[in-house]
């Protein structure tokens, strides 16, 4: 039966690679539109009812907080 | 034992590496000049080659590598910003995603394992990793090296992880971060997005911009405040719907270009004056919000002294402007503001933390950190190649060089010692020529540089004569400071508007440089000259006296001059050269 494949089998390399490929981004593609979409239409409403609280300051500027010690700097984040 | 530590800054432009050897800066390079790729942002294996042979060390010997940046920290912006903007940047989620997930998010084992190929020896092992965020990189290093006591630190750039400007309070051996402003707002991107719009390229044509501003006039102040809001303290906050930035793959959006009436100027298109006025006026516009962010971080910490850092500060004509206001005594600014710097700063705060380290003194600042070349070695090249030199001593080299330059109006390419680091060339990798000559401004931009004829050339003057010459009483060593010319007859130094990016020399930090200038002063009573950096148009400043000797082949330079050798274009058939050298194609940038 393998036989039969033998002279296909560069092609069906190939075809697995471009199914590879393709299942890689529709993965991706996935998260984004099913992960990702649903938290933007949550995040746009809490932005809408954040924004009709906030109050129109002047500025822009932030309190820095951010750790300077020696042992953050081990960590990525 | 000395201890070492290696800064890195890459994966975004202007990647670099620096060493420092007992809390002292040793060495430091961008990538760009050894791989001869103008920004190159990857890994800068050559710039740590070089700083670890330039000691004689192993990378096991090295105590701490910092990097410049938090990794994810910046990648949960990222994430952020795919999801506010969604779906509009589908095509850079697909673009980033993958080179985050597979690589980025573990940077730590991608410098780790950058880093392998040094150890050759079985016992050999990397040092530990460290990350310092980004703007405490640009902070320290513009504060550690100032030679300042306490300052207020003032970043601005682009975008580091979040954050996009900072103010922080420097004393002694700490940094503490009090206020930022974060992403999107930032006058980095702001600045880039107009660079974008009058079609020169972000990240890189910035200080063209800047160039072109004072052939304009400030004549859309007003419209350039509909895209950007001001407020007193110097925050601001950028329209949104002007910028492409955060989804897109250009800077601005159509609303943009609707909004200045015109599309984008295309690269090598025509400058109009339009394009003029619009520079002039994002130039004003800056100017106005730095100095309102100065004046707000004054009034936050009541220091005399102000550091600059991020790319943002190296807008030299908004320096100057700071400097009249005295709004602080005194501004120090370091040569590598922007990303390459963020080497010599990540190092530099982790040396300030390490716990057996926090009492050295501070570095003695020099922007000469770089490699160099002993006389043997280009000796030998000379000879090899057949090339016809004169060698001399310094002083006969700074009589020639000065008579040269004042009876022929020769163009002198100088390499000597060790190569700058930032992006200015400061006298060991220069172009020089006369400054009094109207025709050395357009004969320098288009037969030796190849560049765009509307962009000026910067003055190096005597620092003891500074103030003789220019509306500047204060020294400025790296090339970050515009002033008036108060000089009369230097055309090819004074921009339209009567200004010149001034660069003072001192007989400390520069002898040789300095004595050239010396004897063309005792010789024409002018103590200045022209300095540019020695490259073409889209080419890194040269590195090695190989690439000195290719652009002098391919240029119309007079003489070169490699340390103290003398080479004359008129002994040589440089055509004959040119075959057994050529020189790579550049990307015009």
């Amino acid at each position: 039966m393998l036989r039969i494949f033998r002279p296909f089998h560069w092609f069906l390399v190939q075809l697995g690679n471009v199914l590879g490929f393709i299942k890689t981004y529709v993965l991706l593609t996935l998260i984004f539109f099913l992960i990702l979409g649903p938290y933007r239409v949550l995040q746009f409403v809490c932005n809408a009812i954040f924004l009709l609280f906030k109050k129109n300051t002047k500025t822009r500027w932030k309190k820095y907080k951010i750790s300077m010690d020696f042992d953050s700097l081990k960590n990525q984040f | 034992m000395p201890k070492y530590v290696l800064g890195i800054s890459c994966f975004y432009h202007d990647a670099s590496a620096c060493l420092l050897r007992d809390g002292q800066i040793v060495a430091a390079a961008s990538e760009e000049r050894f791989t001869r790729k103008k920004h190159d942002d990857n890994f800068p294996i050559n710039a740590v080659t070089y700083c670890l042979n330039s000691q004689n060390i192993e990378i096991s010997d090295v105590t701490g590598v910092a990097f410049y940046e938090k990794p994810i920290i910046k990648f949960e912006r990222i994430l952020r910003e795919f999801i506010l903007n969604w779906p509009r940047n589908i095509k850079q989620f697909y673009r980033f995603m993958p080179t985050w997930i597979g690589k980025k998010l573990f940077m730590g084992n991608l410098i780790a394992k950058e880093l392998k190929v040094f150890c050759t020896k079985k016992e050999d092992t990397i040092p530990p990793i460290y990350f310092v965020p980004h703007h405490v990189s640009h902070a320290a290093s513009a504060f550690f090296t100032s030679s300042l006591q306490n300052a207020t630190i003032l970043t601005l750039d682009g975008v580091g992880e979040d954050t996009t400007t900072a103010i922080f309070k420097g004393e002694g051996n700490t940094i503490t971060p009090l206020q930022h402003i974060t992403y999107p707002d930032s006058l980095g991107l702001l600045y880039s997005a107009f660079t974008y719009y009058l079609g020169f390229k972000v990240n890189s044509g910035e200080y063209k911009m800047m160039g072109l501003s004072p052939y304009g006039e400030a004549k859309h102040v007003d419209t350039v405040k509909k895209v950007v809001e001001i407020y007193e303290d110097g925050s601001f906050k950028l329209h949104q719907k002007y910028f492409a930035y955060r989804w897109g793959e250009t800077m601005t959006s159509k609303a943009f270009a609707k909004l200045f009436g015109k599309p984008r100027r295309e690269p090598e298109e025509p400058l109009t004056q339009f394009h003029k006025d619009l520079a002039a006026s994002i130039q004003r516009v800056t100017e106005e919000i730095i100095e309102k962010m100065v004046r707000h971080s004054r009034s936050l910490n009541n220091s005399p002294n102000l550091c600059l850092g991020g790319g943002v500060a190296l807008n030299c004509v908004a320096n100057g402007k700071l400097l009249k206001s005295q709004i602080y005594d005194h501004i120090s600014l370091f040569p590598g503001c922007g990303d390459d710097g963020g080497a010599v700063g990540a190092a530099l705060y982790l040396q300030s933390r390490l716990p057996s380290n926090t009492n050295l003194s501070k570095p003695v600042p020099t922007p000469y950190l770089g490699p160099g070349f002993k006389n043997i070695e280009i000796e030998g090249f000379l000879r090899e190649h057949h090339i016809p030199f004169h060698h001399k001593d310094e002083a006969e080299l700074c009589q020639t060089l000065a008579t040269e330059i004042n009876q022929n109006n020769a163009i002198v390419g100088h390499f000597d010692g060790r190569m700058e680091f930032g992006p200015r060339a400061l006298g060991n990798r220069s172009i020089i020529a006369d400054p009094r000559k109207e025709e050395n401004w357009k004969r320098v931009n288009l037969q030796i540089k190849f560049r765009e004829s509307f962009r000026p050339f910067a003055p190096a003057v005597l620092e003891e004569k500074c103030s003789e010459v220019f509306d500047l009483d204060v020294p400025s060593p790296y090339m970050l400071l515009v002033s008036q010319v108060k000089k009369e007859g230097l055309p090819a130094i004074t921009h339209v508007d009567n200004s010149a990016r001034v660069q003072s020399v001192s007989q400390t930090d520069n002898p040789r440089f300095h004595g050239i200038i010396k004897a063309f002063d005792a010789q024409t009573g002018t103590p200045v000259l022209i300095n540019t950096s020695f490259n073409v148009r889209g080419e890194p400043i040269v590195c090695d006296y190989i690439d000195a000797w290719k652009c002098f082949l391919h240029t119309g330079i007079d003489i070169l001059v490699l340390n103290d050798f003398l080479i004359y274009a008129t002994d040589l058939d440089k055509e004959k050269f040119k075959t057994h050298f050529p020189i790579q194609e550049f990307e015009a940038d």
